[in-house]
């Protein structure tokens, strides 16, 4: 099942994982009571909160199966991640494994608190690490790294080991000694060694053979625990998963576990199993005394103190028919029950229910990193030639993205709604957390100097971004009206984002609103009349229609046939994004 | 002249429906008969509910004596209104020593309206910050720096709303202040699960256990205890 995501700058989704940076922080305004000067014991208590700015998936696809040994593929994850972690330089980073729900509590805590750990050396370039988790698999019975491990980091060094059974293999002490140089007979199976190996084998994961990028150097500093495990690296066991199977797969799992069975179900639990990596706002400190989260030495005691009063419901309650998953919602004639309990299934059929750890569900909650998207992406691009009419500029492209720009949402429109503040990326995206579909979103954007020549730079203009702009009622003012957007073709098979069980049976789209989703994206896209907008599609006279229309086909070399025809189609989905 | 009856509004807290009258003071209307029952239910006078009903009782002005160029002497009590806070960071260590800039405005901030004159500051070792603001504020942005001097960074801008804290026995009173407090809840009232999290976590922290119920007396109290609206010795039923 394909189901990549990739919105530029935003959302990279990929076989090793996924990579993001979320959309900024809303920011509420606080509502307070005043007092009287024979009350002054009265006040308003206003803490900040953790936010969290950027995130990555590190997916089964990185591991070997049912151990924390990192695979040679690992590579491309270490790519993207290292990539992510420049961009936001200095942001505290913390690690959460976790596990699917197959198996015993304790044994899953320990598994998940090694995988994390073991991206965590890679993190910070130390085999130690490493060392630690080849000679004490410690209560992960199953995590035994022992020759295998390393055979698998020679593979991935360029090596032809050979597939030890017992002892090591002639193939693979002669594998070692090549790739350090070492003497025939040289003794290979040591400490030693293995740091040597282990050193080479990070290196390769952080920079690649060629040694061409180089992964940032992070120190236990860098991380949220500033040195100290608590904060910075923490298995969830099988607290939080994303993914719950049907009942009808789970029972007949849990009735047979033959090896195609046991096989299916590994498979079907795949998405469970993962390592996310959060990203916090710069400057976040947290006093790892705090911190709510347990060693696996130390028990799951900590975590079960912290599920939902019904956690149990959230991660064990199975719809019969329907698998239920994080961020996504199930349809009500799905949510089924056995035995039936409709209030429980309509809870539980809601889209965020799945995680069992309350802790950990507002980390992750608006995370792109765990939920099926849901984010408002804006891309805002100059018309090119209309940039160089108006300010005299010579301009070469078509469309120019509007880059690195200041911005504002107000998300809805009541004097307590939340606003959003940041800047737009290189390629001019704007990502806004996603509340509510039937929203009215206010976007200003410092954009006027990109239309009309700029006026003389104030030298006192603030820098520092998510504040308030003390010049932002001069932004460029756009309306976006949530969900009014008319979809043009159903989501089918083929799409990236398409999920049988979710996404089985859509309603189909009308010829109506296919031709105003259309003239929606054609306006979207420049096309149109200045005066209209929104619901007002519909003054469009049919010859203005053809028109834009035939104007968007010979920008797009398209046959001008004035009609939507589905190359068309193909096209306006592609220029829009959506 | 009778009594009249006001319908809370949005924003409208006692001092403001106080002032709106021509009293300078809420005793009038706190010692009416008519809001007895009102009063219980929320204790604190800045923290009414849209849609309840205040008892305004007739104004009487103060006689001044009647010789022109003599002194009269008013004895004016709560003349001023007053805005405290308290900051905190994620840890809940005070947010000390820190320069801020406090501007608050008798209508929305925006376009054409002119702030009353900047309040700088520094919050004081529990973080707070303090000062007499107009009857009618409604708005204001208390801007927070890094350090204790006025020119480091800003750190926080945050907008704030006077007046418009609900009751602490409401679902909305509950939700905007878990939101004030760090707890993420939501933002409206009708956006239940989040505000089951906040509640849940709170209850957590505070030892409660967590039900995520909207409607536990121990669980409001403690949350207005918190934020510190409610003074400890006050309940609202």
């Amino acid at each position: 099942m394909a189901s990549s995501i990739f919105i530029p700058d935003m959302v990279d989704e990929n076989p090793n994982g996924i990579f993001a940076t979320q959309p900024n922080k809303a920011s509420l305004p606080v509502l307070v009571a005043p007092t009287t000067a024979d009350q002054m014991a009265r006040h308003n208590l206003i803490r900040q909160e953790l936010v969290v700015v950027a995130c990555a998936n590190l997916k089964e696809y990185n591991f070997q199966f049912d151990s924390s040994v990192v695979l040679p593929k690992a590579r491309e994850g270490f790519r993207l991640l290292g990539a992510l972690i420049t961009r936001h330089q200095g942001s505290p980073l913390s690690l959460f494994g976790h596990t699917d729900p197959v198996g015993q509590v304790v044994y899953n805590q320990f598994l998940s608190e090694r995988r994390a750990r073991a991206i965590f050396a890679v993190l910070v370039r130390d085999p130690s690490i490493w060392e630690s988790l080849f000679r004490d698999k410690q209560l992960a019975i199953g995590d035994d790294w022992g020759v295998q491990a390393i055979e698998v980091m020679l593979t991935g060094l360029g090596e032809k080991p050979g597939a030890s059974t017992q002892g090591m293999a002639p193939e693979t002490q002669d594998a070692i000694r090549r790739l350090l140089s070492l003497p025939p007979k040289a003794p290979v199976n040591n400490a030693a060694t293995r740091l040597a190996i282990f050193t080479r084998y990070m290196d390769f994961l952080r920079d690649g053979l060629d040694g061409k990028t180089k992964f940032p150097a992070l120190t236990p500093l860098d991380f949220l625990g500033r040195g100290k495990q608590k904060g910075t690296l923490q298995g969830c066991g099988k607290f939080n998963p994303q993914l719950l199977l049907k009942k009808v797969d789970q029972d007949r799992f849990d009735k047979d576990l033959k090896k195609d069975f046991k096989d299916e179900r590994d498979t079907k639990n795949e998405a469970n199993r993962r390592v996310v990596i959060y990203f916090f706002a710069k400057g976040t400190v947290i006093d790892p005394a705090l911190w709510p989260c347990p060693t696996a030495p130390q028990g799951p005691g900590a975590c079960e103190a912290r599920l939902w009063s019904d956690g149990k419901d959230r991660r064990a309650k199975l719809f019969v028919g329907h698998p239920r998953r994080f961020g996504r919602e199930v349809r009500p004639e799905a949510r089924q029950l056995e035995p039936a309990n409709q209030p429980l299934a309509d809870r539980l059929g809601k889209e965020e229910t799945t995680f069992g750890c309350r802790f950990y569900h507002g980390v992750a909650l608006h995370s792109p990193c765990e939920r099926d998207l849901k984010m408002w992406a804006i891309r805002i691009e100059i018309d090119g030639p209309t940039l160089a009419q108006r300010t005299g500029n010579k301009v070469s492209n078509d469309k120019i993205p509007l880059a690195n720009r200041r911005f504002v949402a107000q998300i809805g429109t009541a004097q307590d709604t939340p606003a959003v503040r940041g800047r737009t990326t290189a390629k001019g995206i704007i990502g806004l957390p996603f509340f509510d579909p039937n929203v009215l979103i206010t976007l200003k954007i410092d954009a006027f100097d990109a239309l009309v020549p700029p006026p003389p730079k104030d030298p006192n203009a603030p820098t520092s971004d998510s504040d308030r702009f003390d010049d932002e009622d001069q932004f460029l003012e756009l309306r976006l009206d949530g969900s009014k957007l008319k979809a043009i073709r159903v989501r089918d098979a083929n799409s990236l984002l398409f999920d049988p069980d979710f996404d089985a049976n859509p309603t189909p789209v009308t010829d109506a609103d296919r031709r105003l989703g259309a003239l929606q994206r054609l306006y979207n896209l420049g096309y149109g009349k200045d005066d209209t907008g929104g619901d007002n599609f519909g003054n469009w006279s049919n010859d203005e229609r053809r028109a834009f229309l035939i104007q968007f086909q010979t920008d797009e070399k398209l046959p001008a046939s004035g009609s939507l025809d589905t190359a068309t189609t193909d096209a306006l989905i592609k220029a829009h994004g959506s | 002249m009778s009594d009249e009856k006001v319908v809370v509004k949005l924003g409208e807290h006692l001092f403001r429906i106080a002032r709106q009258h021509g009293f300078r003071t809420i005793k009038p209307i706190t010692g009416s008969a008519g809001n007895a029952t009102l009063l219980k239910q929320r204790v604190n006078p800045a923290t009414l509910v849209i849609g309840d009903v205040v008892v305004v009782p007739s104004f009487e002005p103060a006689r001044a004596g009647a010789p022109i160029n003599t002194v009269n002497a008013f004895v004016v009590a709560d003349s001023g209104l007053f805005l405290n806070l308290v900051l905190q960071d994620t840890e809940r260590r005070p947010l000390a020593t820190r320069a801020f800039r406090l501007v608050v405005a008798e209508n929305a901030i925006g376009p054409g309206v002119v702030p009353a004159t900047p309040v700088d500051d520094v919050t004081t070792a529990k973080g707070e910050v303090s000062g007499e603001i107009p009857a009618f504020t409604i708005e204001g942005e208390l801007v927070l720096k890094a350090t204790a001097d006025p020119a480091s960074a800003p750190v926080a801008r945050i907008k704030i709303l006077v007046g418009v804290l609900e009751a602490a026995n409401t679902v909305r009173g509950q939700q905007v202040r878990l939101n004030n407090m760090g707890y993420f809840a939501g933002f409206s009232d009708k956006d239940l699960d989040q505000l089951r999290w906040a509640i849940e976590e709170f209850q957590f922290d505070h030892k409660i256990k967590p039900t995520g119920k909207f409607d536990d007396p121990v669980t409001f109290n403690k949350i207005a205890h918190e934020h510190g609206d409610l003074l400890a010795s006050e309940r609202v039923p």
